[in-house]
């Protein structure tokens, strides 16, 4: 799970989705609500959480595609050959 | 009729309450709640865990039980009762880490059947000797696709809060968690958390992002937003966040801080023998009491603890306020498979009754169900370093079991010495003839020895209340 591997290790453009949000969230001025749920951010961090891991879930959908396939291409190359 | 006396600490959940009937402990689901948990037991998940020994035991009794007593419930369940029940403030780290990586293995195996924790509460895990136990059958649902954790925050709180701060800051959050029952806040750990942790990913998400969150939640703008976005979270992100969680708490570790009383087997000025003679008196009181559970006052590292276990005792609870020589007692009692619970207590200040109602969370005096205590090098603590008379003390020690070892060391023992070195000696009343005369007052010596030297006396007695 890429996800596990690490925010910090993740390519820019990966990011780039949850900062967006993440900027969302935190650049709203206003005035303070004390009362508010204590488990607010908790939500929103899911959010974000979602966001990355949906993020580096479809790009690792697209590195396996394009992997597999070359692989594919070569697999079948060399099984050609011994055929 | 039957006579169901309601568990103080069980009224948050709506669908279900425990209750005390016959001594036996009995949960009563509500009808609305009844068949959530028919399809939760459906899958076959509770027994396994049952059979690995990670949930507490349960018994249909519905049909046996006097439903009026425990207002008409739809399903009743019978439990093995728990020897000690124990709270989040009173675990040392290695517990409240060992709680942690139980909840959340839960939560990840309840996956795998399409199930979900309701809450993240420490207060549903119990320990069995240092086995964590998960208490609450209830906390089990059903998952639906891409819903959020709910207990997220709640986990935050009681969990990784408090072992980030124990184990990155070296500071122990036990009186802190004591006096705020519902766990510590990101917003306050990610204020004193150092810098260093904002490279490390699961404090950056967890405390710090989440602390911001919280704090821009407060402005009316987001507040909308929240409620007009159902937040989804999809179960691989799920998944994802719980194994990250696992990964960073199982490798916590304690601060590294040394202990004021973990070598304290070591450095001690006994020598093997004195300790022999405290071993075979402890033993003696045990085996011919035949003590089935035993409260270690002041138990270190356990040495005196396992001394109770070997002479017969079924189980020994520990108190100690040192969590150096706690987490020595919980590698003893976890590698040696023993039934000893060593928690955290200064014996000055027991945990108290509070909560709701100051009921909810039951003090010491309230819990302590023991057959014998044990109170070795704890006198002088409490007399000469807190100030307590000495006769409070020892009605204090003697009101916990019916029967006990007290050593008492004389004012030439060094380790007196070392108390009474940086303060004027105020403590007229610290002889033997008082602890005698306290002693007489709530109870009968069976025994008295003379250790080390005529420095300590061990006593051994019988409460008064005890025919």
């Amino acid at each position: 799970m890429s996800f596990t591997k690490g925010v910090m290790g993740m390519r820019p453009f990966k990011l780039f989705p949850a900062a967006g949000v993440f900027l969302w969230f935190v650049a709203v001025p206003g005035p303070a609500y004390a009362y508010l749920d204590a488990a607010t951010g908790s939500i929103m961090l899911q959010a974000l959480l979602g966001v990355i891991g949906g993020a580096a879930f479809y790009a690792r959908a697209i590195t396996t595609k394009v992997k597999s396939f070359f692989l594919r291409d070569s697999d079948s190359a060399g099984e050609a050959e011994t055929k | 009729m039957t006579i169901a006396i309601q568990d103080a600490g069980s009224f948050r959940d709506p669908a279900g309450r425990v209750y005390l009937v016959n001594e036996k402990v009995v949960r009563a689901i509500r009808p609305a709640a009844a068949d959530r948990f028919r399809a939760v037991a459906s899958t076959g998940f509770l027994r396994t865990l049952v059979e690995e020994g990670r949930l507490v035991d349960y018994d249909d009794v519905s049909s046996e039980m006097d439903g009026a007593a425990m207002d008409n419930p739809a399903l009743a369940l019978s439990h093995p009762r728990i020897p000690f029940i124990s709270y989040p403030y009173e675990w040392s780290f290695a517990l409240l880490k060992s709680a942690a990586l139980h909840h959340l293995d839960l939560q990840l195996d309840a996956l795998r059947y399409n199930l979900k924790l309701v809450d993240a509460t420490a207060y549903n895990i119990q320990f069995i000797g240092v086995r964590p136990v998960f208490i609450d059958h209830l906390s089990f649902d059903t998952y639906i696709e891409d819903e959020i954790w709910q207990g997220h925050h709640q986990f935050c709180m009681q969990f990784l809060n408090p072992l980030v701060m124990w184990s990155k800051v070296g500071v122990a959050p036990n009186a802190w968690f004591r006096g705020s029952l519902e766990g510590i806040l990101p917003e306050d750990v990610a204020r004193f958390l150092p810098a260093s942790q904002y490279f490390s990913r699961v404090p950056l998400m967890h405390i710090f992002v989440q602390a911001l969150m919280q704090r821009s939640s407060l402005t009316k703008k987001t507040r909308s937003s929240i409620k007009s976005r159902p937040v989804r979270l999809s179960r691989a992100a799920f998944k994802n966040i719980l194994v990250d969680l696992r990964h960073y708490i199982a490798k916590l570790v304690p601060p590294k801080d040394k202990t004021v009383w973990g070598d304290y087997v070591e450095n001690t000025s006994y020598i093997s023998n004195e300790a022999r003679a405290k071993a075979a008196f402890v033993t003696r009181i045990v085996s011919s009491t035949r003590a089935e559970a035993v409260i270690d006052l002041g138990c270190n590292t356990g040495e005196y603890s396992i001394v109770a276990l070997k002479a017969g005792a079924k189980r020994v609870i520990g108190f100690d306020f040192d969590h150096g020589a706690l987490e020595q007692a919980y590698q003893r009692a976890s590698t040696n498979n023993l039934d000893f619970l060593p928690l955290w207590m200064d014996a000055a200040n027991p945990s108290p009754s509070q909560g709701w109602a100051q009921t909810e969370r039951k003090g010491l005096s309230d819990r302590a169900d023991a057959d014998v205590v044990i109170a070795l090098a704890v006198l002088h603590h409490l007399v000469i370093g807190r100030n307590v008379p000495m006769d409070m003390a020892i009605r204090w020690i003697v009101s916990l079991a019916p029967h006990g070892a007290i050593e008492f060391p004389h004012k030439s023992d060094p380790m007196v010495q070392i108390l009474l070195s940086q303060r004027p000696d105020i403590f007229d009343t610290y002889c033997e003839e008082a602890v005698v005369a306290s002693l007489e007052r709530c109870a009968r010596i069976v025994e008295r020895e003379v250790v080390i030297d005529g420095r300590r006396t061990l006593f051994w007695y019988e409460r008064s209340d005890v025919a």
